[in-house]
């Protein structure tokens, strides 16, 4: 039919050029010399316009449309980690049946790709050969294809990959390997509609398009079936087995978000398995296990296996449940889905968490504040918690004479973390351990402190002579001797003009890096320290010497000498040297650096020496050790004269607290208050006895004096110690108040929503308060977020939570002048969706192929069944457009040869 | 040189008729004379051009063969030099998202001149290169795969509306990429305005083209509209409207509130240059509707300023008031009450409504209704209760100040005569205590039942003279159907989204229990678009739109019946009470934003290669120029 008939002109314009040369053939034709008779002249300048014309048209790009039924075929293949090799096996078959089938039809060109969480490019072929065994791992259609390959060779490498991947399920089958998944966290996922999009826009509008998926169905994103609805492309659906090789997971651990203090709940289990298997399900709380010791294995059928446990939580604000699956052997082949987390919130009085190395003494301050309506549990200093989720059950945290040693760095972290962006409360207390007196110069607690533990204020004290001796040996390389030298800087900094410092360094030999010298020239020691460079042997006995030499001649009242070594000595009569320094009223402590030092050796020292051992297994905390030995050396930190506290600043904290009837305290550190701290009670001294501050969302309490029978002990029997402790530690601690808040948070593949509803206490909507969020990953990198209004009294804040592992929320709303609001949360998230074993999802397979038209079928013979679509296909008509001006041409050359009358 | 048609080289074989018509030259015709005189005197002359008579066929049959040459070396098709390798693969993203339809100062719209500009690029292609078309607005889409055939992308780009929705040009280009399956020759050209997040992250310097549209244009926007039903008022609402001003002076305009065309409320409202305005209104509505707020001002876009939301209607309240002896005062204040369709029975029911509670007054039922239960001077023991004595002066000492049962409830120190003392268990509250610690008023709640007990004889005191009682009911109220203020968010456009149904909640449920067929779901945008509605884990996927305006969805047939039923205009008539409805807002401070976030140079073609023709197009139109210009001197004898 001509109405059929199609065209389409590319260039146009170019037909201008007939305008030009029609005329000039036509000009030239009337002022022809030729002689030939009038009808030839004629015949041969319609001749010539004809070839002009053809030559016109097919540079003008003429194009027929023509009517073709030819089909492209997009297969797209899912190649993510919850299809396993007899799945991808299927794959492979369903793909050459599929070859095999449409190579013997001719209509039908066949692409293919393969996705995951992304798709990748399409390739031609589907390869036959076995590539080398190297790249049994490698992704097909790897993003990172796009960046790296030159042509389609590299797609062509993909798929060769995908294949052996294949060829070796039956060896993966016979020896289940435990294996962490592979693939990087942000690969794993599975995105059909992306998948889809992909593979319809790679067929050229020239043929009839057609896509087959080859999945599970189980798409980590929600928009599969929209993208197939909006394709436009009929697309088929091939279902892929569920995995096959042996597996257990831990699908969840449910478990209430919040609870009531003492409410009882049920933390439940749910394990799936896909098939019958034997092994452990352990479940912790915080870092406890939970029941006997003697553990017996359980049985999980195959399917979905449920475990209910009843919990109750009392005495804790938050608390960590954990399910982790072990012991099941062969059964299990994935390993990075065997573990849940969920965390548990609990409602009810203000907890304190209060460190101090001894337990027993807190017993007045544990009383006074539990009349005061808060919970207080007490622990030693190796219980200071470990992670943000276990001190967020706290809201506020109270250090009684801790020693900065006594603690990590991660530790003083975690710590600074949760005051300065989860808006805790810390408070520090006095004591022989704490502040200067406990190593807290320069530590991130200090930083967050209201106060300085060094101090320059010069009191009368004996003067001081030390030397420091430090192992310079090869094993000290690296971080340790850098870390060797902070510390000795930390020291150096730390002494008084009156004092005297030197340091020797050893190795096979002893160097006197700075000889004993007064500290009022701490440029010079500290540039002698930095030239310490690490080599050779240890040998620490003439360095011993050396130190003892030194001090003798000295003329302080104090002398000290601090040995820090990582190593074992060569033999030396250390034992005779330290007791002859003891007698010359020398004091030794000794630093053993990480596990290979002689500690026993080193013991011995710092015993006969008279000074303090110190084990460092985290190099880090030696400038601690050597601040601390410098500040308790010097014995010039502590006031131990009975005083009258000294009103500075009145506070409204205070209020109701006579602080003039307040028995004496009979000692306290000496600190220094920072300058925008708020200063509120002194010694006679003038020095700080209570100072706080705000520090980033929290508080944080300096008491240089303690709350226990050393310094304290007066202030025990006051009436007013408890509601003075309870007035400080209620304005210290963080602001829980639930009142009128309503938070619901919400995660979705890896991002998180916060939302809050805010009602003022006759139940109407605030609105526009200032909200902020902040979060702390896993890795205690803190981010805030504005949380914006969306709705009347309703705040929303979203997030990205690709991290797998606990995240600590804090939510603070603004309420006019008074203080924020403030909510505390935990979330955790798990492992990946897709490393969740899940059968496969006929039903969206299903849903994508009804709503674009396709078939839902593993059938290849329905697969290739051909339609009534049809494609236009551009044909250039070019070629056909010269080889007709040839031929005229031809003619009309004969016609200039041959007189037309003639012929007649 | 590669040829792609070697074959036709045979079509050199017409050079032996051309050959052949040269020898065979016309033979001169006999013609008697009467003297050869003159034509003597004649060839004399041109004797001395005898020479160029002999060329003069040759050059004839040079030029033939030229022309024969230059037509079958262009038929056999030589390539360029690396003319394959250098073919570029062009995708081409458009911008059609909401920030396009801005009209420029010479009347068309920033999308317009986006298509033309496309149109250009199109121009400029070369021959071998390949090119898709994409669009980045509301969803990024594939319009054309990967084609050598321009015009197919003509007819595409000629096509393509502009929609309501953000910009996805980040989506776009890494979909681009993917189409691309030789990164060397790619070319992504991106045509926007560039008016969403971080543009400048994008990097024109690896395979990206930017081209960039439209000038800075002043816009204020409503960027925010949502309407919540209020916590304690039965019927009221609350609405918040976010409205920015992306400009550099300030705006005074009308702020216009409609409810279902209603006018609610006007606010005059005056945004400065570059500044914010949140306003939120009180009011009140049982039914519900389709609330929007509207900006009267003359900007760059006009759909950024009007925003609708659905506002939720308020069933009745079903109260059903058992008693023995009626009283008018409690019946009344519970008729006042908005939405409370009262009943009065001596019956005692099994349970409470399901939207709504039970009043007890004055009765000794020996089993309480489930659900929600209000006792008023109860004549038993229950089992949430036990009655004690009458106390003889019961004056309120205490009330519970955080109990949501009491706000605005003043009864300290009011005489509550006959009043008795509850024995309530640990669970349950106490809320009116009087000073020897008798508890006269008390709530419980425990599972989904929630009782009420108030232990006084309303008839007796001065209870009813006071405001307080009906305060305290309507409190009443509020608690039992426990209301969290319903809020149905609209959606942004381009956005995909889970949304509740009870509709399709009870289609999946009669499914289940009665294996039945389940309605084919689905979603229409206001642009009358249909398309299916899909299954999640809470209930519907709905989006992306297109278009702002109300997208309804429920069973598909009944959306085809409201569609085909557009045209008529006469939608009242259709019944849509199984479809819902959910508002779509641009809602987009990114897209309202009409000014260039950065300055965005548009780029030249990264790929600078050999000629944009095909060699045979060049031969061509030179055996053109020939055959034109032998035409001429064959004509002038100038050859033969």
């Amino acid at each position: 039919m001509i109405s059929a008939i199609q065209w389409e002109w590319t260039k146009p314009e170019m037909l201008g050029w007939l305008v030009l040369a029609i005329p000039l053939l036509v000009w030239f034709h009337f002022r022809s010399l030729s002689d030939f008779p009038l009808v030839q002249r004629w015949v041969s300048l319609a001749l010539r316009a004809a070839i002009v014309l053809l030559l016109a048209v097919a540079l003008s790009g003429l194009v027929l449309l023509v009517t073709t039924s030819r089909r492209m075929m997009v297969v797209a293949i899912d190649t993510s980690e919850s299809i396993d090799e007899a799945a991808k096996l299927k794959a492979t078959e369903l793909v050459n049946a599929l070859k095999a089938k449409t190579d013997s039809l001719e209509d039908v060109e066949l692409r293919f790709l393969t996705f995951d969480r992304e798709p990748g490019v399409s390739f031609d072929h589907w390869p036959q050969v076995n590539p080398p065994a190297d790249s049994v791992n490698n992704h097909a259609g790897d993003s990172n294809v796009d960046e790296t390959s030159v042509d389609e060779n590299v797609a062509d490498a993909n798929v060769a990959s995908t294949i052996e991947a294949d060829e070796t399920v039956a060896d993966e089958e016979v020896t289940v390997a435990k294996v962490d998944s592979e693939t990087p966290p942000e690969r794993l996922g599975t995105d059909i509609a992306a998948a889809i999009r992909t593979a319809v826009a790679s067929i050229p509008p020239s043929y009839v398009p057609s896509v087959v998926i080859v999945s599970d169905g189980n798409s980590t994103t929600d928009d599969a079936v929209a993208a197939a609805a909006a394709g436009g492309v009929p697309i088929s659906t091939m279902p892929l087995p569920q995995r096959s090789t042996p597996e257990v997971q831990l699908a969840q651990l449910a478990a209430p978000a919040q609870v009531r203090q003492g409410e009882p709940f049920y933390i439940e289990v749910v394990v799936n398995s896909n098939r019958d298997a034997s092994g452990y399900v352990d479940l912790y709380r915080g870092d406890i296990k939970i029941g006997d010791d003697n553990q017996k294995p359980i049985d999980v059928k195959a399917g979905e296996t449920k475990f209910r446990i009843r919990q109750s939580i009392v005495g804790q604000r938050q608390v960590t449940f954990a399910a982790r699956l072990r012991g099941f052997g062969q059964s299990d082949t994935l390993l990075d889905n065997n573990e849940a987390m969920a965390i548990v919130a609990a409602s009810g009085r203000p907890r304190v968490l209060l460190v101090d190395p001894d337990v027993d003494q807190t017993d007045s301050l544990r009383w006074a504040l539990d009349e005061q309506k808060i919970d207080v549990e007490v622990r030693p200093p190796a219980g200071v918690p470990r992670d943000l989720a276990e001190l967020q059950g706290y809201e506020c945290l109270i250090l009684s004479n801790v020693p900065a040693t006594d603690m990590t760095m991660r530790q003083m972290d975690i710590v600074r973390t949760y005051v300065q962006d989860l808006g805790g409360g810390l408070v520090m207390l006095g004591g022989d351990q704490s502040f200067g007196l406990g190593g807290y110069y320069r530590t991130q607690l200090e930083e967050i402190l209201p106060v300085r533990s060094n101090f320059e204020k010069e009191r009368e004290k004996p003067s001081l002579a030390m030397v420091l001796v430090i192992d310079k040996s090869g094993s000290m390389g690296g971080e340790k001797i850098e870390l060797a030298k902070d510390a000795a800087r930390a020291a150096v900094e730390l002494l008084g003009p009156r004092d005297n410092i030197g340091v020797i360094a050893f190795d096979g030999q002893s160097y006197w890096v700075s000889e004993l010298r007064s500290a009022s020239d701490k440029g010079y020691v500290m540039d002698q320290i930095s030239t310490i460079e690490a080599s050779g042997g240890t040998t620490m006995y003439p360095a011993m010497d050396d130190a003892y030499q030194a001090l003798a001649s000295a003329s302080a009242k104090l002398k000290h000498c601090i040995i820090l070594t990582d190593g074992v000595s060569s033999p030396g009569d250390f034992e005779g040297i330290a007791s002859e320094m003891a007698a010359s009223r020398m004091t030794v402590s000794t630093v053993a650096m990480g596990a290979g030092a002689s500690e026993e050796l080193l013991q011995d020292i710092a015993r006969l020496g008279g000074g303090r051992y110190y084990f460092c297994d985290d190099p880090q905390s030696v400038p601690q050790v050597f601040a601390k030995e410098t500040v308790e050396a010097s014995k010039s930190a502590i006031n131990e004269l009975p005083f009258m506290p000294q009103l500075v600043r009145p506070t409204q904290v205070l209020e109701g607290i006579d602080l003039e009837l307040a028995p004496l305290l009979l000692g306290y550190v000496v600190t220094r208050p920072k300058p925008t701290s708020e200063f509120i009670l002194a010694s006679e001294n003038g020095d700080p006895l209570l100072v706080w501050w705000r520090y980033g969302l929290g508080m944080t309490v300096a008491f240089t004096s303690d709350a226990k029978a050393r310094w304290g002990a007066e202030w025990l029997a006051w009436p007013d110690f408890g509601p003075f402790w309870a007035q400080i530690i209620r304005h210290a601690m963080r602001k829980n108040d639930s009142r009128g808040v309503f938070v619901e948070v919400s995660s979705d593949d890896a991002t998180t929503t916060v939302m809050l509803d805010a009602v003022d206490p006759q139940g109407n909507f605030l609105n526009e308060q200032p909200t902020s969020l902040t979060v702390i990953d896993p890795k205690l990198k803190t981010s805030k977020l504005t949380m914006s209004q969306i709705a009347p009294g309703r705040y929303e804040a979203t997030f990205t939570t690709a991290e797998r592992g606990s995240y600590q929320l804090d939510l603070a709303q603004s309420r006019g002048a008074a203080d924020a609001v403030r909510q505390a949360r935990g979330l955790v998230i798990g492992y990946p969706e897709e490393l969740r074993m899940l059968p496969t999802n006929e039903a969206q397979l299903r849903e994508i192929a009804e709503v674009s038209g396709g078939r839902f079928t593993d059938s290849v013979e329905t697969l290739v069944q051909s339609d009534e679509r049809t494609a236009r296909r551009g044909v250039p008509l070019w070629p056909y457009l010269l080889m007709a001006a040839l031929i005229l041409f031809v003619i009309d050359v004969g016609i200039r040869r041959i007189e037309i009358p003639s012929i007649f | 040189m590669n040829l792609v048609s070697p074959i036709h080289w045979w079509w050199l074989l017409l050079a032996l008729p051309i050959i052949l018509f040269y020898i065979l030259r016309t033979r001169l015709r006999k013609q008697p004379v009467a003297t050869l005189l003159f034509w003597v005197k004649l060839f004399d002359e041109k004797r001395q051009r005898s020479l160029w008579n002999r060329l003069r066929h040759w050059a004839s049959l040079l030029l033939q063969l030229a022309f024969l040459g230059l037509v079958v070396t262009a038929l056999v098709d030589p390539l360029w030099s690396g003319q394959r390798e250098n073919a570029r693969q062009v995708v081409i993203v458009l911008d059609n998202s909401a920030s396009m339809q801005t009209t420029t100062t010479d009347g068309t719209t920033r999308f317009e001149a986006a298509c033309e500009s496309a149109m250009e690029i199109l121009s400029g292609l070369r021959d071998g290169d390949e090119i898709a078309l994409m669009t980045a607005g509301s969803t990024e889409r594939v319009v054309v795969g990967m084609t050598d055939f321009a015009p197919a992308i003509r007819d595409a780009i000629r096509e393509i509306d502009v929609t309501d929705g953000p910009t996805r040009v980040r989506e776009a280009i890494d979909t681009a990429r993917r189409l691309t399956r030789s990164p060397d020759r790619r070319e992504i050209v991106v045509i926007s305005d560039f008016c969403f997040d971080a543009p400048e992250l994008l990097d024109p310097s690896k395979d990206l083209r930017l081209v960039a549209i439209g000038q800075s244009v002043e816009n204020a926007a409503i960027t925010s509209l949502a309407v919540r039903r209020s916590l304690v008022d039965p019927i009221g609402y609350s609405a918040l409207v976010v409205v920015k001003n992306f400009g550099e002076s300030n705006v005074e305009c009308r702020l216009t509130f409609q409810l279902d065309g209603a006018l609610v409320d006007v606010i005059p409202i005056q945004i400065p240059a570059g500044g914010t305005v949140q306003k939120t209104i009180v009011k009140a509505s049982a039914d519900g509707g389709i609330l929007s707020a509207q900006i009267r001002h003359d900007d760059g876009l006009a759909i950024d300023n009007q925003a609708l939301a659905v506002l939720p209607r308020r069933p009745p309240i079903e109260v059903v008031l058992v008693t023995d002896e009626p009283s008018v005062y409690l019946e009344s204040v519970l008729k006042a009450i908005p939405l409370v369709d009262l009943s009065t029975t001596s019956e005692v029911p099994e349970a409470a409504p399901e939207n709504g509670f039970v009043v007890l007054h004055r009765v000794a039922p020996a089993t309480l209704p489930t659900g929600r239960v209000l006792a008023i001077d109860p004549q038993s023991d229950s089992q949430w209760w036990k009655l004690g004595d009458e106390i003889t002066q019961a004056i309120v000492a205490k009330q519970d100040p955080e109990s949501p049962l009491l706000p605005h409830v003043q009864l300290l120190n009011v005489s509550l005569p006959g009043a008795r003392a509850l024995d309530v268990d640990s669970n349950a509250t106490p809320l009116l205590t009087d000073a020897s610690g008798a508890t006269l008023m008390a709530s419980v709640v425990r599972g989904e039942d929630r009782v009420v007990v108030l232990a006084t004889n309303l008839d007796d005191g001065d209870l009813p003279l006071r405001i307080a009682f009906p305060v305290l009911m309507t409190n009443a109220v509020n608690w039992f159907l426990h209301r969290t203020g319903e809020l149905q968010r609209a959606l942004g456009t381009g956005e995909l989204a889970e949304i509740s149904s009870a509709g399709y909640a009870r289609d999946q449920s009669s499914q289940n229990n009665e294996s039945s067929q389940s309605n084919e779901w689905a979603w229409m945008d206001a642009a009358d678009n249909i398309a299916p509605a899909t299954r999640g884990v809470n209930g519907l996927l709905v989006g992306p739109a297109d278009h702002v305006g109300i997208m309804h969805f429920g069973p598909r047939k009944q959306l085809q019946r409201l569609a085909d039923d557009a045209g008529d205009g006469d939608r009242g008539a259709i019944d849509t009470s199984e479809l819902e409805r959910v508002a779509v807002n641009l809602a987009s401070a990114s897209e309202s934003d009409l000014r260039p976030r950065v300055e965005i140079a548009s780029s030249d073609p990264a790929f600078a290669g050999s000629g944009r023709r095909s060699i045979w197009f060049y031969l061509t139109l030179v055996a053109l120029g020939l055959i034109v210009g032998e035409w001429f001197l064959y004509q002038r004898r100038i050859v033969g």
